[in-house]
């Protein structure tokens, strides 16, 4: 656990906007390249939910762990760039601005295929654990599900890449 | 291939992400930019052009309509009076108005009613109005001006179109945002499935700057948006699917929210043949919220048995039940709530050719009165 916001205590004060895009803005980019499947545009859909973020930022500041609201956004922002009928999206990959991710080497690249067949939840399930090592219920947090949907997502995921990657390691 | 592979490629992603990504520069951009802007240019752009005064502009929706100019018509409650004058399509609207969308009509007025021939026409919040003709969106502001907020022109594509209904005008965060359910369809899916890739999203439209963003979207093949209703902090979505109805509710970025309120329609009688819950309404500080509870049962028959629930959503509670039968094949149609009382549109689905009648108007929940409207059309009560 690295996330000072997630935790279960809450912020003492506001904190200003700045701070937390210095923060979560690389997390967010990281999380939407997992979870979408498209490093070019991981920096668009990550600042989208910044913007989101900041737009709101009254409101999102007061909640006790803003850091999952702004994930649960990449997320679903992120998989709704997996549908290509998305017509906002295709505005904005109209309009995006170039990216500066490079593309995964060789080594990787069978793995980003094997989690890009995966369901969307369990993309995000998968993303929250091996990118933030995030626990069960953190992962239910963010993603407003049970924690046995949020253990479900996550087992079947694990289970689906090791079949896809032909792994005869049995995961818990 | 093992777990170790795995986590090695995704300590890759972060790596390429701290390397790389510019965080800084982004951060201006982000706070420069105080609300999102970034497709408002290409709107606000293509709108500019078409900045006119109102009298001809609304006229020019009129799609069967060859003169550009006819004699006005003012309807003052029962009389109707011709007039060469040019209408006045905006009379300062004020809350507690009807706006009604009359199909093919002639644009009017009168002291309660507005009449403008369009899909659907909704108070833009400040005087004027925001009206829908499925493939734009244009606001037609108090003083006359007029914009068109969205086209499908800029949302379709090769493979596909789009389609528009407006929803309604809502305040986030101080401006003014028409709330609009944008429809993708996709005609010639391309990997040989069977059934065309439809999805619907709801955008919200700031009404002064055009600037978009989307905030929810849905699968529309197996599910379909009803209704948006957006008040305060809270969006509530009423969504139909294959197996019944449910409603979403969500704060005004989409995200989920904590209230206790009816999800699922409860059947009722024979399980195959559900209550129809649906046209979820937030009163205007969007502490409760109204919907239709409707016996699905008796549709095709009729008289169908409609019920106004009001519900309390800061205290999870049924408040008030108004109970209704609408009859000679009348369907019940959009609803809209002042916080007291209701309007409700009634038509008949006469297989396809939908026939607009006069809508219910119940000024107070409590008192349960209810009036017809003089006029038919679609209804839109003004906040």
């Amino acid at each position: 656990m690295s996330e000072p916001e997630s935790g279960a205590r809450a912020l003492p004060l506001r904190e200003a906007f700045p701070a937390f895009y210095r923060r979560e803005y690389p997390k967010m980019v990281a999380i939407a390249a997992a979870v979408s499947g498209n490093r070019s545009i991981a920096e668009d859909l990550a600042q989208e939910a910044m913007l989101r973020a900041h737009r709101h930022w009254d409101r999102v500041s007061t909640y006790e762990r803003p850091g999952a609201w702004v994930r649960r956004a990449t997320i679903n922002l992120s998989l709704s760039a997996t549908k290509r009928a998305s017509a906002e999206m295709r505005r904005m990959l109209r309009i995006a601005e170039s990216s500066t991710l490079p593309e995964p080497d060789v080594a990787d690249d069978r793995i980003w295929k094997a989690v890009a067949k995966l369901p969307g939840k369990q993309r995000a399930a998968i993303a929250l654990h091996y990118l933030e090592d995030r626990l069960i219920d953190e992962i239910a947090d963010i993603l407003k599900v049970s924690n046995a949907t949020a253990r479900v997502h996550l087992h079947r995921g694990r289970q689906a890449l090791a079949t896809a990657l032909g792994s005869e390691e049995v995961y818990a | 291939m093992n777990e170790r592979d795995i986590r090695t490629a995704f300590q890759h992603l972060k790596e390429d992400v701290m390397t790389n990504v510019q965080t800084e520069e982004r951060l201006e951009k982000a706070t420069k930019r105080p609300t999102w802007v970034r497709p408002a240019v290409t709107v606000f752009a293509g709108a500019a052009a078409v900045f006119i005064v109102v009298g001809a502009a609304v006229l020019a929706f009129r799609p069967s309509d060859p003169d550009p100019a006819p004699p006005a018509t003012t309807v003052t409650s029962t009389t109707v009076t011709e007039t060469t004058e040019e209408p006045t399509i905006v009379p300062g609207i004020t809350a507690g108005t009807v706006l009604l969308a009359e199909f093919g009509a002639t644009p009017a007025e009168s002291d309660e009613v507005v009449l403008v021939d369009g899909w659907t026409v909704t108070s833009d919040g400040s005087g004027g109005l925001l009206i829908d003709r499925s493939d734009t969106i244009t606001r037609v502001a108090a003083d006359g001006t007029e914009m068109v907020l969205l086209n499908t022109a800029d949302l379709s594509a090769d493979d596909g179109s789009a389609a528009l209904r407006l929803e309604d005008v809502a305040f986030v965060d101080g401006a003014a945002q028409a709330i609009v359910v944008v429809t993708y369809r996709q005609d010639t899916p391309d990997d040989g499935r069977e059934f065309p890739e439809i999805f619907q999203e709801i955008w919200q439209v700031d009404v002064e700057t055009g600037a978009t963003s989307s905030v929810w979207s849905i699968n529309a093949f197996e599910s379909n948006i009803t209704r948006v209703s957006v008040a305060s902090d809270r969006m509530l979505v009423s969504v139909a699917f294959e197996g019944g109805t449910y409603f979403e509710y969500l704060d005004t970025a989409g995200q989920p929210i904590d209230v206790v309120g009816p999800f699922y329609d409860e059947p009722i009688g024979v399980a195959s043949v559900p209550t129809v819950i649906d046209q979820g309404v937030l009163s205007p500080e969007g502490s409760m919220f109204v919907y239709l509870e409707i016996d699905s049962s008796t549709y095709l028959e009729g008289p169908i048995p409609v019920a106004i629930v009001s519900w309390d959503l800061d205290a999870g509670v049924e408040t008030g039940r108004l109970e209704l039968e609408l009859r000679n094949g009348a369907r019940p149609g959009r609803m809209d709530f002042d916080g007291s009382g209701v309007v409700l549109e009634r038509y008949l689905d006469r297989t396809a050719g939908i026939e607009q009648l006069e809508p219910l108007r119940i000024e107070s929940l409590a008192n349960g009165q209810v009036t017809e409207l003089d006029t038919s059309g679609r209804p839109s009560l003004a906040e």
